[in-house]
């Protein structure tokens, strides 16, 4: 708190040395005056606006920025003088397009240097003219950008009077209206005029001329309002709410008023998000009415800069990137890619795999465009299963933890809802295109629960968005096509409700192939009985009724907390990883691999060219994960991975968890297991060969792998067949 | 005490006097002299209870009241001066500095004038404001035993009558009811309709806390300790100015400046003298109960055995999508005789009880989420308007589905039904502030009662079967004493569940037990979904406690199972 009384003339000269000598650095090294410019804008009419950066000041004289922000309202008033006296110095031409207030004041002006040249006596104050009428610029002040943004109900008494910067939505505004500034009255007797400043939203109209003819002569002039005379400013009521990550739990949430004039209305609509800062200030009453207002005051924030924040830059701010020590932090931890799955819906035990899909779908690959050609980078993923595992929580985890998302329910929810709808504006009669579910996840995920409740129709609307990113419209006479770079997350019960093993798994999907293509990743999730599982998923029930939190994880570590996770994804999603061309081979084999095993099971109706982007997308995004810059092999072999053991789940009798992979991969890998980590890349024939059979390998097969990875320039065998060298 | 009448009548003067002694100690005097008043349970006594007033009889104004009320909704906080001085209006200009504390306006003493200061002069301070509604859902014997104890003197014809049927108290609660709905039978659907439309009227009172230690959240129970006054509110308005004559047809909220407040967790009066109950007491009351279920389920022990877990169940663990611990129950298959006879008990025993009666029609004329509009421009329809789900922690509901028939939902009708549904599924609310939608944890039990299985998702769903048709339904003769036990035990066992965390510490073998259990049960395939898993830990939980009992053992675990397999096989499923 202030005590002291400051010196006022004193800062106000201070105040002018400040604005004649502050220099910034430009980006050319020289020195340039910021606010001398910005005067001479306002002298000539160029500018309206003087806003004033607390943090310059404080460089300057940090005493006086304190004082500033302690009782902004008087400060605001001295700068305002000081700007004035300075201005006639800088003006450098004859001010343009004058409007009448301008003609009306140089009219004034030059009847009082005609009148009283000569005589230096002194006007009664209400006759003189107020500086209000003349000041024709606006001056705020930009609080500091340390200062905090405060919540609505963080504002208590103790601000009174002070710049603060609180943040919120807009509910309501009003529509801006002329509020009057100063009041310009003529005497009917007399003809002197006669100058009311106001600053409260309720006046009491003079009625009785002060000018000294009148008052001598008692002749009783009464006062009319001159219209023409007054000087009105725009003005704006603002009501602002706390966001919803404002308001404590159990609480309702708390509102503002914020009053807006000049340049400072028009700003926002409600529904926007908005930091405010400005003066909070007790509304100050006149007559009757500040006797029934008792002891209380209504109060409210004068603004001086309204910034929009759009949504996602309201996010950024609360879930700001990591740096680069946080990061360290959380790499520095063993098995970061596992931690980070579990801590995806904790409440849900096991599901790992799914897990990881999910966080995959969260980080997304990465869209390209070559030649105007759009593929998308978007992760589709649907979940299939029987009831009760929990498909649905985990649905409405990721739509929680995600940025932007929608939930939808297939059945609740038709083609028009979903992508958009036409619309009559019932005002002005004119089609209005809304956006639908689709429309609103653009960049972010819409989840889609009981996607197979869906009609076949409604399901159609889908098509477009999961593969080219897109809706177009053709309705009414509008064509339109909107973006809707979604990921899709649909969870579906299989047909006839269970997982029947015994029937086909086409006849238990029950989903068009050419929406099963377009899925990355499918997982068909089912109920099994399991001893070990069971078991461990008793205790951790049990434990949840029983400490009513998650158990800890076995190696005592805890899991990353929403917020740091949806921290890390934001940070991992700046990452723009690259596939390095060695490793383009390796994508083709496994994916031809992958057509040749479909082209023999002959069950799997959904591979299709589509798989190879969808292992380039995967991969893209593990290496994201990683915040890697480069995609590697290991990225490559997990994508692979989990595409194998989403559709493994299917094949009940086969419980080999691990990827059927071809003998001459294996090869490949033993291989390059044997490579030592330092020195030549050299392998010893005879012991690759020895090591693969032991494996349980065919000498024929080894044969056939090094004849294929030479063909493909992977290695180099030498001529005796003695070495190989890994290129 | 020499101020016996002074600090009910005129508390005032008092804190006045305290603020004139020492202004700097001033806060502490007023609260520490009030506490001891307070605490002495006659001087307590004397206190008037704005729960028993009528509006004939008003209170004067400035007086010392006590409030139970539920916090409805939350203002803003309220900035005022905390000091203001009044100058003598003779030639010596005494200037006298008074406490604004507690009080809306100046009180200038005759020959005084109100001194204008300065604004920077001015010291603000601010006091939460929070508007406050009797308990909606207060059962009648609560308010009863309310008067009864405590507002003597100015209840004295209401206790007469008391008194008259106290030799016959035995059956009066359930005769009395029971002759209103015979009579009432055939119009029971207007006044079900009248009762769930009918907003809320204005009958709140704005309590305004200064000081508020710890977090008072929104549909919290709370007894009020301070002063009333009977003016409006006085409300620093805004720019649009209002007519007065908007002002004079809007009967005015009061207002009462809080000095001392309590949280309620619970409000059945006969729990305030007896907090606990002796082990064998529970027995015999879990026993009354039983009785009384079986009264109207003859037959169906099953049935009354689920009716009496779900009476005392409550959600104990929160998760970001689920609530455990509650138990909502769903009764199919009975006749109207049995559920008006069902509904007159649970008044009777229940202290927080209130009935919702769903059709398609009513479903789609009325709001059930509680709303705030806070884009309208007039700042007096601003408030959060109350629903018929608006209710404290741990109340009780009865859904009456019977009615429910075939028709076509409107979007509001399909808005209401998800709210009901997240409401069973977790215990959360809803409220519409029309910008955007918060959540509110809730924890309400629900009974509904359909005519087949219901559309709501409930926990239990139980079919009544019996061979005989119901038509007479005699209750079992019991003293005022014995449904008074049935009171104490209902609200101390489901008061237990929150405040004893003993139950937690299972022995490890009880774990292992119960771990094992479930593999079988699990390759036996009768248990197929984790969440019959959760319901049975919370059978077991409530089988438990319903027997006073604070640690889980074999038997109730085993109990709770044959519970729920009975009751599956009877519902096939």
């Amino acid at each position: 708190m202030q005590n002291t009384v400051r010196d006022y003339q004193a800062d106000k000269n201070k105040i002018k040395d400040f604005l004649n000598e502050f220099e910034v650095d430009t980006e050319d090294g020289y020195k340039a005056s910021k606010y001398v410019k910005q005067l001479r804008n306002l002298a000539n009419r160029e500018q309206t606006t003087l806003v004033i950066d607390l943090d310059d000041i404080a460089t300057v004289d940090p005493e006086l920025a304190d004082a500033i922000s302690e009782n902004c309202r008087r400060y605001t008033q001295l700068f305002a003088q000081v700007v004035q006296e300075l201005l006639p110095e800088l003006k450098d031409k004859e001010v343009q397009n004058k409007d009448v207030l301008d003609v009306y004041i140089e009219h004034r002006t030059l009847m009082e240097q005609r009148m009283h040249h000569n005589t230096d006596e002194t006007r009664d104050p209400m006759n003189r003219y107020p500086e209000e009428l003349m000041r024709r610029f606006e001056l705020y002040f930009k609080s500091s950008n340390t200062q905090k943004h405060l919540s609505v109900r963080q504002v208590k008494a103790t601000h009174v009077g002070k710049l603060i910067s609180v943040k919120g939505v807009v509910t309501r505004a009003t529509e801006v209206k002329p509020m009057i500034s100063v009041a310009t009255y003529t005497c009917d007797i007399c003809g002197s005029e006669t100058y009311q400043p106001i600053t409260s939203p309720t006046f009491m109209p003079l009625v009785m001329c002060p000018s000294q003819d009148c008052v001598i002569n008692k002749s009783g002039g009464r006062l009319s309002l001159q219209t023409r005379g007054s000087k009105f400013i725009k003005f704006q009521e603002i009501k602002i709410q706390e966001h919803t990550d404002q308001v404590p739990i159990g609480n309702i949430p708390r509102s503002m008023t914020i009053w807006c004039r000049g340049t400072n209305t028009r700003l926002c609509q409600p529904g926007d998000h908005v930091a405010i800062s400005g003066i909070f200030l007790p509304l100050l009453r006149t007559g009757f009415r500040q006797m029934t207002q008792g002891l209380l005051s209504d109060t409210f924030i004068e603004a001086h800069r309204i910034i929009l924040l759009n949504k996602s830059e309201d996010e950024e701010m609360e879930d700001k990137e990591m740096n680069d020590a946080e990061l360290a932090d959380i790499f520095a931890e063993k098995d970061l890619y596992d931690r980070l799955a579990q801590s995806i819906a904790p409440e849900i035990y096991g599901h790992e795999d799914i897990k990881k899909a999910l966080l995959l779908l969260l980080v997304g690959g990465i869209d390209k465009s070559p030649q105007g050609m759009k593929v998308r980078g978007n992760i589709n993923v649907c979940l299939m299963g029987d009831p009760g595992v929990a498909k649905s929580q985990l649905l409405s985890y990721v739509n929680r933890l995600a940025q932007r998302s929608q939930y939808t329910t297939g059945r609740g929810s038709s083609g028009v809802g979903l992508t958009s709808a036409l619309i009559k504006d019932p005002v002005t009669n004119e089609l209005v295109l809304e956006g639908g579910a689709l429309v609103l996840a653009d960049q972010g995920i819409c989840c889609i629960d009981e996607f197979d409740k869906m009609t076949e129709h409604d399901r159609t609307a889908i098509y477009e968005v999961m593969e080219q990113q897109t809706i177009s419209i053709a309705k009414a006479g509008i064509l339109t096509s909107l973006n809707a770079r979604t990921s899709i997350l649909a969870a579906a019960n299989p047909a006839y409700g269970r997982y029947n093993p015994k029937r086909s798994i086409e006849a238990n999907i029950q989903l068009p192939a050419a929406l099963l293509s377009r899925f990355d990743l499918l997982w068909i999730i089912q109920d099994k009985n399991d001893r070990e599982i069971d078991l461990k998923l008793a205790r951790h029930i049990a434990s949840v009724h029983q400490t009513g939190c998650q158990p800890e994880l076995d190696n005592n570590q805890q899991f990353i907390d929403m917020k740091t996770l949806r921290r890390y994804i934001t940070t991992c999603k700046k990452k723009l990883p690259l596939v390095p061309e060695s490793l383009l081979d390796y994508v083709v084999t496994a994916y031809v691999e992958l057509r040749k095993q479909a082209r023999v099971s002959k069950d799997m109706t959904y591979t299709s060219a589509r798989m190879l982007l969808s292992i380039l997308r995967l991969s893209t995004a593990l290496a994201r994960l990683r915040c890697g810059d480069l995609v590697s092999k290991d990225d490559i072999d997990e994508a692979l991975r989990l595409m194998e053991s989403s559709r493994l789940l299917l094949k009940d009798n086969d419980n080999v968890p691990t990827r059927q992979i071809n003998p001459i991969d294996q090869v490949f890998a033993i291989v390059r297991d044997m490579v030592p980590s330092s020195g030549v890349k050299l392998v010893r024939y005879a012991e690759a060969k020895e090591r693969c059979v032991a494996k349980g390998l065919k000498p024929d097969t080894f044969d056939d792998a090094l004849e294929r990875y030479q063909e493909m320039g992977l290695w180099h065998v030498n001529q005796q067949r003695t070495t190989i060298t890994i290129v | 005490m020499p101020f016996i009448e002074d600090w009910i009548t005129h508390p005032m003067t008092i804190i006045n006097r305290l603020h004139e002694k020492s202004p700097d100690t001033f806060e502490n005097d007023v609260r520490n002299y009030f506490q001891t008043n307070i605490d002495n349970p006659t001087f307590y006594k004397e206190i008037p209870s704005l729960n028993d007033r009528d509006d004939e009889h008003p209170l004067p104004s400035g007086c010392l009241v006590r409030y139970r009320a539920m916090i409805q909704d939350m203002a803003d906080d309220e900035i005022y001066c905390t000091n203001y001085k009044v100058r003598s209006n003779d030639y010596q200009q005494t200037e006298i500095e008074k406490s604004a504390k507690y009080t809306d306006l100046f009180v200038c003493p005759p020959g005084y004038s109100v001194v204008e200061q300065e604004p920077p002069r001015e010291k603000f301070s601010s006091r939460q404001c929070f508007l406050c509604i009797p308990v909606p859902n207060e059962t009648q014997w609560v308010k009863d035993a309310y008067r009864h104890y405590f507002g003597e003197e100015f209840t004295m014809h209401k206790r007469s009558i008391d008194n008259h049927d106290n030799i016959q108290e035995l059956l009066s609660p359930m005769k009395r009811l029971k002759t209103t709905t015979e009579t009432n039978n055939d119009n029971s659907d207007t006044t079900a309709k009248a009762e769930s439309v009918k907003p809320i009227a204005k009958s709140g009172y704005i309590v305004k806390v200064y000081d508020t230690t710890e977090e008072i959240l929104l549909n919290t129970m709370v007894e009020f300790i301070g002063i009333y006054y009977d003016h409006g509110v006085v409300k620093a308005d805004n720019i649009p100015t209002n007519d007065e004559m908007d002002q004079e047809q809007m009967p005015p909220i009061k207002t009462i400046h809080c000095i001392q407040y309590k949280k309620l967790a619970h409000i059945n009066p006969l729990l305030h003298h007896q907090p606990t109950i002796e082990l064998d007491q529970i027995s015999i009351s879990r026993q009354y109960i039983l009785s009384l279920f079986e009264s109207i389920f003859p037959n169906d022990k099953l049935l009354c055995e689920y009716l009496l877990l779900h009476l005392i169940s409550r959600t104990y663990v929160r998760q970001p999508s689920s609530a455990y611990g509650k138990l909502s129950l769903n009764l199919s298959h009975i006749s109207t005789e049995q559920f008006n006879s069902l509904e007159q008990l649970l008044q009777t025993i229940l202290s927080l009880h209130s009935s919702l009666s769903i059709t398609i029609s009513k479903l789609n004329a009325m709001q059930l989420m509680p709303n705030k509009n806070v884009t309208k421009e007039d700042d007096n329809e601003n408030q959060l308007m109350q629903t018929p789900l608006q209710l404290p922690f741990n109340s009780h509901l009865l859904i009456d589905e019977t009615k429910m028939e075939c028709g076509q939902l409107t979007t509001l009708g399909l808005n209401n039904i998800k709210l009901l549904q997240e409401l069973l599924r977790q215990q959360t609310l809803k409220y519409e502030f029309h910008i955007y939608q918060l959540d509110y944890e809730c924890d309400i039990r629900c009974l509904v009662i359909s005519s087949t299985k219901s559309i709501l998702p409930c926990d239990v769903y139980v079919r009544y079967e019996s061979e005989q048709e119901i038509n007479q339904i005699t209750f079992p003769h019991f003293t005022k004493e014995q449904i008074d036990h049935i009171r104490r035990y209902l609200t101390y066992i489901s008061q237990q569940l929150e405040l004893d965390q003993t139950i937690n510490d299972t022995s490890s073998d009880i774990n292992t037990y119960i771990q094992e259990d479930f593999v079988n049960m699990r390759k036996q395939k009768l248990l197929t979904n984790l969440d019959d898993f959760h319901l049975l830990l919370v059978l077991a939980r409530l089988e438990t406690l319903s027997h006073g009992e604070n640690i889980l053992t074999q038997t109730h675990w085993n109990q709770a199972k044959s519970l729920e397999f009975t009751r599956r096989q009877r519902m096939n499923i």
